[in-house]
């Protein structure tokens, strides 16, 4: 019966929510919701507040916004910052510039999470990270700084540190941005794996047809400061 | 023409922005406090780049900047035993030039050369470093794993930094007190023992805890205003100007502390100029 409530209930809720960036109108009026195992595809143009957004919808900005976004059916606004931080550990976040620690190796971006949240050993930790680089085929840059990575490389390694926690939430913020072709294809078949795990939540901005038609997830479609819905009617509110 | 309004309107900004500048910094130091006790836990066993980090703020702060800091304790330790041995006699106390080398270089000119050095060399590179992970949304990127940036990026640098300057300070005691001492022999053809007798026997226990206590005070200031400023930049516009800021800041809090202890303390530190006085 409990599971049966928690799969009915809203993990990510946004109810109401306008954003008003200085002068500029980002959303109004937005309202939408995702339970376990949704997944949800917004295609927004390029410049119109699609990182912050993101951000709003995390929890990451808890200002300059009205309405309410919901993380387990509680406020953001009001959750105290350990709860938040508790909840973050079980979430994944690819940002658009990929967003890597400048000055830590690849293989210490991606071990960056575990060994900050994980009650497991140095060895342990290293082990997975190492599994982890072999599954994204990038060995032979595991010790190299994000300066010296091209954009698809360092997008990939932003992938492999968001998926190292296995996490139940993950959001992707322009996640295609700047890919070659196999490295496209390589991200697609990623993220169609992990949302074809149980109880996952996947949150993909894009303004990328192309990501949208190969992941095959509702999408919904930012227009005029609105989200319009085009398919499955679960998302909406 | 400016008004007297705006002058005022002005002045209270300035004074507002300041104080919840300084509110800001003490809550970001009890938080890296706090930060440091949950680590130091036995039973903690998250944030295992605590050592790593620290490490690296020891190695950046304190290794890299050995050479300089020894080539300056050096030349100032050489400089006041030449002014010293030259000028003191002419005052009737020129056996005192070890005294001098304690009170002049070792408690005050010491720690405040290192303090200037390890503030313009790590705290302003700290500064800029952050501001630029703010730019490119490093810090984001660290809460939306779940990773609160006091512990993960204040924290180690603050103890790194105490670390750092502790070691300095008394390196730069050390090399001064030689400095003195290649001077006196090659220039002045002092024995060493002599030297080395007058140096060492001025030098007591109050002198090593007087140094340890300014050392530790110097790295809590440059560690947190610099992860202060560094932590506030929004854009890469802000950067330069946040570095001064930091520079000119975390000076003017060394020197407050510095003041509001002597004026309170002073008598009890210095009983030597009481009774002068009295």
């Amino acid at each position: 019966m409990d599971i049966q409530k928690q799969l009915n209930n809203y993990i990510i809720e946004v109810e109401a929510m306008t954003c008003k960036l200085e002068r500029n109108t980002l959303c109004r009026d937005v309202s939408f919701g995702l339970r376990q195992g949704d997944h949800l595809t917004i295609l927004w143009k390029d410049g119109l507040g699609k990182s912050t957004f993101m951000e709003i919808c995390t929890g990451l900005l808890t200002n300059n916004y009205t309405g309410i976004v919901k993380h387990y059916g509680k406020d953001v606004k009001h959750c105290s910052s350990e709860l938040l931080m508790k909840e973050r550990s079980r979430t994944g976040y690819v940002f658009q510039n990929s967003a890597l620690i400048s000055n830590h190796t690849v293989f210490d971006n991606i071990a960056l999470p575990l060994r900050y949240h994980s009650t497991k050993t140095n060895k342990e930790i290293d082990d997975i990270v190492y599994q982890q680089i072999e599954k994204y085929q990038i060995i032979d840059i595991q010790n190299l700084l994000p300066e010296m990575l091209t954009t698809s490389q360092a997008k990939i390694v932003a992938f492999a540190r968001a998926l190292i926690v296995d996490p139940d939430i993950l959001y992707l913020d322009e996640p295609s941005l700047g890919l070659d072709h196999e490295s496209f294809d390589f991200i697609v078949d990623i993220m169609k794996e992990f949302a074809q795990k149980d109880h996952t939540i996947t949150l993909l901005l894009t303004k990328s047809l192309s990501l949208s038609k190969a992941l095959q997830f509702p999408i919904a479609v930012f227009h005029n400061t609105k989200l319009n819905f085009n398919e499955r009617s679960r998302c909406k509110k | 023409m400016a008004r007297f309004y705006d002058i005022t309107e002005s002045a209270g900004q300035a004074a507002t922005k300041l104080y919840y500048t300084i509110i800001h910094m003490i809550f970001l130091w009890s938080d890296t406090i706090v930060s440091l006790l949950t680590v130091l836990n036995p039973r903690f066993k998250g944030n295992k780049s605590f050592r790593r980090q620290v490490s690296f703020q020891v190695l950046f702060t304190g290794v890299e900047a050995f050479w300089l800091i020894g080539l300056i304790a050096l030349l100032c330790g050489g400089t006041v035993i030449i002014q010293a041995i030259n000028n003191m006699p002419n005052f009737g106390v020129g056996e005192y030039f070890g005294k001098l080398l304690k009170i002049f270089v070792v408690r005050e000119l010491g720690p405040i050369t290192t303090f200037l050095l390890v503030m313009g060399r790590s705290g302003t590179a700290l500064t800029a470093y952050l501001g630029n992970m703010c730019v490119n949304k490093e810090i984001t990127a660290l809460k939306a794993m779940g990773i609160k940036p006091v512990d993960y990026l204040v924290m180690p640098t603050f103890v790194g930094m105490v670390l750092a300057m502790i070691c300095l300070n008394f390196y730069f005691a050390i090399i001064s007190i030689f400095g003195g001492l290649a001077v006196a022999k090659i220039i002045l053809e002092i024995p060493y023992l002599i030297f080395l007798q007058k140096a060492f026997a001025s030098i007591s226990m109050f002198d090593v805890y007087f140094i340890l206590i300014k050392s530790i005070i110097s790295g809590m200031v440059i560690s947190i205003v610099s992860c202060y400023f560094g932590l506030t930049v929004n854009n890469i516009r802000e950067v330069s100007m946040v570095v001064i800021k930091s520079f000119v800041v975390s000076g003017a809090i060394r020197i407050t502390i510095k003041i509001t202890i002597l004026a309170l303390f002073f008598r009890q530190l210095f009983p030597e100029a009481r009774a002068f006085f009295q």
